[in-house]
């Protein structure tokens, strides 16, 4: 008993003191690398508080991916100045030059703020009821007939089919914007900057059926076990992520129209879901028959997979590629 | 499980939470560069997720409650993306701030 509740003290401290570094550190470089930490940590919390699909899904996004789009995002914001530490380039980054650095009664004002808000969350925290189950009885007495044994996949993908739905939209929105500010139609010319050596490519090469494999075993633990969509996804983005980097062809390599079918196969399936249960005699719209329920979620969850591979490798190869001239 | 372990289980995290939350508001007050403000905003995503997931274990039966978790699913996803695109803008802010700085008359703002 004593030794959980050490491993949750030093797991919290380890938390606490690597945020508080990654926003007080010096150096910029080295605040991403505590990030990247950070999204580690975070997924060992969640393997403690037993919610292994999101420490899958957080190992891989939280720490891998954010921590390639920072690093991207900081290679290309002048690394000659930033290695000097935070002044020049926080110069060249602040919104409004002109506007003062905050001064102490800024400083002052700010903790004031932050302190008086955690206070209040706290009491918030410590007014929760102390017992109670939530949902997850409810969740449990109609698992039967939702089509799937995971109670998570079944929570997104039938009971919570809207939010599921709607966070497609979102992947498809950033993608999208993302691609206007940066003043592109598609990714097709974006190159890695640098040359990939011939080690790297044989090593993509021979990686790449295995991930492959993990892409649709994952997929398909979905039905019953920690797994499903979104895991599956994010191993697939960094497939094509290596891919892309290794020199091989990858969505880069895509025409336009294939890309964007990509992008919005997740979307559109779910739509597709829609309408059908709308038509469908004798149901409530987004109510599966139960008899269906396990094809429509697997459909959905195939479509799923393959939009966030592709918008995620989206983000990442727009954040890190390079127009050669 | 016993019930008082899991209560202070929950307690501890939602604790870190918190301060978690605190950490990152703060940041996102002071800290200047655009970079660590996105940082300061994925702290306190972390936060948020933290406590739900918290909640979610405190919520179990047999299991931890599965929908505070699939919002978190959910949640990082769209994080992931968010802070995709607060990338890219910073990226296009430092660029036209560069074109400014080496272009005091503003030409090159009109043209694009």
């Amino acid at each position: 008993m004593n030794l959980t509740l050490l491993f949750d003290v030093f797991l919290i401290a380890a938390l606490l003191l690597v945020s508080w570094r990654l926003l007080g550190a010096s150096d910029l470089f080295q605040a991403t690398v505590l990030f990247i930490s950070f999204g580690l940590f975070l997924s060992l919390a969640w393997i403690r508080l037993q919610a292994p699909d999101i420490a899958l899904a957080e190992a891989a996004v939280g720490a891998g991916l954010a921590g390639v789009l920072l690093l991207g995002t900081f290679k290309g914001l002048e690394p000659e100045e930033d290695r000097e530490g935070e002044n020049l380039s926080s110069e060249a980054c602040r919104l409004d030059p002109i506007s003062p650095c905050p001064g102490r009664a800024h400083l002052l004002l700010a903790f004031t703020f932050v302190g008086s808000m955690t206070a209040l969350l706290l009491l918030a925290v410590l007014d929760l009821p102390a017992e109670g189950d939530g949902l997850t009885l409810l969740v449990f007495q109609s698992l039967d007939r939702s089509g799937v044994e995971h109670p998570v996949t079944a929570v997104l993908l039938n009971f919570r089919f809207y939010d599921t739905w709607l966070e497609l939209g979102v992947l498809v929105a950033a993608a999208l914007s993302i691609l206007c500010v940066r003043n592109r139609l598609d990714l097709r010319e974006l190159r890695p900057s640098k040359v990939p050596d011939v080690m790297l490519r044989r090593l993509v090469m021979g990686l790449t059926p295995i991930m492959i494999l993990v892409v649709v075993y994952l997929l398909w633990l979905g039905d019953h076990a920690p797994g499903g969509a979104f895991q599956a996804g994010v191993v697939l983005a960094a497939m094509l992520i290596l891919l892309w980097f290794s020199g091989h062809a990858s969505i880069t390599s895509l025409s336009r129209i294939l890309w964007l079918f990509c992008l919005i196969a997740g979307f559109a399936m779910m739509l597709l879901a829609a309408v059908i249960t709308a038509s469908w005699p004798e149901m409530r719209p987004l109510e599966f028959a139960e008899e269906w329920s396990g094809a429509i979620i697997l459909a959905i969850e195939v479509a799923a997979t393959l939009s966030i591979g592709v918008v995620l490798s989206s983000l990442a190869i727009l954040s890190l590629g390079a127009v050669e001239d | 499980m016993d019930l008082s372990m899991v209560m202070s289980t929950f307690f501890l995290y939602s604790l870190a939470a918190m301060l978690l939350v605190g950490m990152g508001i703060y940041g996102l007050l002071t800290r200047r560069h655009l970079l660590r403000k996105v940082m300061a905003l994925n702290v306190i995503a972390g936060g948020v997720f933290l406590l739900l997931i918290t909640t979610a274990y405190r919520n179990q039966e047999h299991f931890p409650d599965p929908v505070p978790q699939a919002m978190v699913l959910t949640g990082i996803v769209v994080a992931i993306s968010a802070t995709g695109f607060a990338l890219a803008l910073v990226r296009r802010i430092h660029q036209r701030m560069k074109d400014a700085k080496t272009d005091p008359f503003g030409e090159k703002w009109d043209r694009s």
